[in-house]
């Protein structure tokens, strides 16, 4: 049996406490909490469980455009086949203490044809490893401090490659903010929603072209084990929850915690057959265009 | 030939409704290079590249045994056991097939049977599943499968791609002009290629341009200084007109197409006026083309 790598990024426990890279405002814990049941009038019965509280946009979790209210799509409605899909990694490990990640360094690395031959809805995902997360829950200030896409490469995805998600093993796409005097607001009005659609994302720029062009992004996947010879297979990014609404009132839903695996290509002579049926894919797909 | 071209036309609306379904795509397209086979190889084959059970495909088999779509052609050498398989081909050749559905599906293009057209995507939109499907379980039975069916496979695919190349340029008619440019290099086209011209009669033509004169209101100063003709004062009537117009080119069409192509400036009354001649001169001739007449015709176009 070939390997499957797990890409979702674990939850790391000291005690009772998860440390894992995030925002000082963002919530996340972990209880240990007892119950006790009442049966039958007299008898009682005591059992474990656990309780666990975080923010969507902790850990491994797709953004939906729906963090900046772009209302265009319901992810209640995306369907499941839509996050098994094939994908594309590209290898792009350096320090990134400073310099961001530019579109000289990648664009030899993508083939066009992979994603303009096919419908948007058909295309793979593209994934790129930077090699953060061997930092992950290890140093933690570090893990944040990285630097993001440039703007040209966020434009030539959007654009150009106009992929269904885009991945990472690091904390953003944008170049990460002090999150100094963040407050949370838990009674969101309309009033904040109108605010934060009017206002400009000049630090979340890659975030607002991507969802904009209803492109999600894949954040903080853990891409330790995918060695530099793997660079296309199948991935599966299941989100952890699905929902669904009883009434008429749109949920905003702003990002999906997902379990991802992937599958490597497989080699030799089903790797030729799977090329070939990407080749009748194509020309189907030539058809229906 | 509307008679002849309507009993090819329920030919093909057979050939055409038997892919109305995915398997039976594949059993056509498997039995379409004219050899014999085993009722075994076609199910193994269809049944391996669509996953769909064996049962499924033998009934998809015996529906096109009763609509004669295919047919018995004898017997194959002794099997195993001893028995000897029947062996089963298309009742049509392979090249009537693909001329009957070229035919059948540029007529639809055009005007009634859209619908249809519709439906046959739908039916590419299956196998797109079915792409999907088997590559999704190629990813997860990379160690089940033998080298044999693999390489089978692999050349089964080789071939679909090749026809599907040719059913993609079918269904994407070049027919139906929109903009004047195209109109204009397609009026070139047509007045350089004899054997299309043949199919017109000079009648006919009078009519065509008629009917583009009154479809795009266009008058007769207009239309005159498009064709280079002088002392346009003269004329009132659209009929003196083009009667001139015969004279001057001594009934020779290929010099007054040519003419009227390079003539255009395509401004807006004389873009609708080449469009609107030459969306009905295509309709004309895809009405009056025989099947045989379609080969030379891709060829010479």
């Amino acid at each position: 049996m070939r390997k499957i790598y797990d890409l979702t990024a674990p939850f790391c426990l000291e005690g009772d406490e998860v440390k894992i890279p995030k925002p000082k405002s963002a919530e996340i814990s972990l209880e240990l909490i007892g119950h006790d049941l009442l049966l039958s009038g007299t008898k009682l019965l005591k059992y474990l469980s656990n309780s666990i509280k975080f923010e969507v946009h902790l850990g491994t979790h797709m953004d939906l455009p729906t963090t900046f209210a772009y209302q265009t799509v319901d992810p209640v409605n995306i369907p499941v086949d839509f996050f098994i899909r094939e994908a594309l990694i590209i290898h792009v490990e350096r320090d990134y203490s400073k310099k961001s990640l530019t579109l000289d360094e990648v664009k030899d690395k993508i083939d066009l044809e992979e994603f303009t031959e096919l419908p948007k809805e058909r295309r793979p995902a593209l994934l790129f490893k930077t090699g953060m997360s061997k930092l992950w829950c290890h140093d933690n200030q570090r893990y944040m401090s990285f630097p993001g896409l440039s703007k040209s490469l966020i434009e030539f995805i959007a654009y150009e490659l106009e992929p269904p998600f885009i991945g990472i093993d690091a904390i953003s796409i944008d170049r990460t903010i002090e999150h100094r005097s963040l407050s949370l607001y838990t009674n969101i009005d309309e009033e904040f929603i109108n605010i934060l659609r009017t206002q400009e994302y000049t630090m979340l720029l890659g975030h607002d072209i991507l969802l904009r062009k209803n492109i999600y992004i894949l954040e903080n996947l853990d891409m330790r084990d995918i060695p530099s010879d793997i660079s296309k297979g199948l991935l599966v990014a299941l989100p952890l929850f699905r929902f669904t609404t009883l009434t008429e009132k749109p949920i905003l839903i702003t990002a999906l915690p997902c379990r991802v695996i992937f599958l490597p290509e497989p080699r030799d002579s089903i790797s030729e057959l799977i090329k070939k049926l990407r080749t009748l894919e194509k020309e189907l797909s030539g058809i229906m265009s | 030939m509307p008679s002849l071209f309507s009993k090819w036309g329920k030919h093909v609306f057979r050939y055409f409704k038997a892919l109305g379904s995915p398997v039976r795509f594949l059993i056509i397209y498997k039995m379409l290079d004219g050899k014999p086979y085993t009722k075994n190889e076609i199910l193994n084959y269809v049944s391996s590249i669509s996953g769909a059970p064996r049962t499924t495909v033998d009934r998809h088999f015996r529906t096109l045994l009763k609509y004669n779509i295919i047919k018995t052609a004898g017997k194959s050498l002794s099997s195993e056991r001893g028995r000897k398989p029947l062996l089963y081909v298309l009742a049509v050749d392979s090249m009537m097939f693909y001329v009957s559905l070229l035919t059948y599906l540029l007529e639809g293009a055009i005007d009634k049977r859209l619908k249809l057209i519709e439906e046959g995507l739908s039916d590419v939109e299956a196998l797109t599943e079915v792409v999907d499907e088997v590559k999704l379980k190629l990813y997860f039975a990379e160690d089940k499968i033998s080298s044999e069916v693999s390489i089978n496979l692999s050349r089964e695919l080789d071939s679909c791609i090749s026809l599907l190349f040719l059913v993609r340029e079918v269904l994407r008619p070049k027919a139906v002009v929109t903009d004047c440019e195209n109109a204009v290099k397609l009026l070139g086209r047509i007045s350089t290629n004899q054997m299309i011209l043949k199919k017109i009669s000079l009648d006919k033509m009078r009519e065509l341009l008629y009917v583009a004169y009154v479809e795009s209101s266009i008058s007769i100063k207009e239309l005159g200084s498009m064709l280079g003709v002088k002392h346009l004062t003269r004329f009132k009537e659209y009929d003196d007109f083009w009667m001139e117009i015969e004279s001057s080119y001594s009934n020779d069409l290929t010099t007054f197409l040519k003419s009227l192509a390079s003539n255009t400036k395509c401004t807006d009354i004389e873009s609708s006026y080449v469009i609107s001649l030459t969306n009905n001169l295509i309709k004309y001739f895809l009405s009056s083309f025989r099947n045989h007449d379609l080969i030379p015709l891709f060829l010479t176009f």
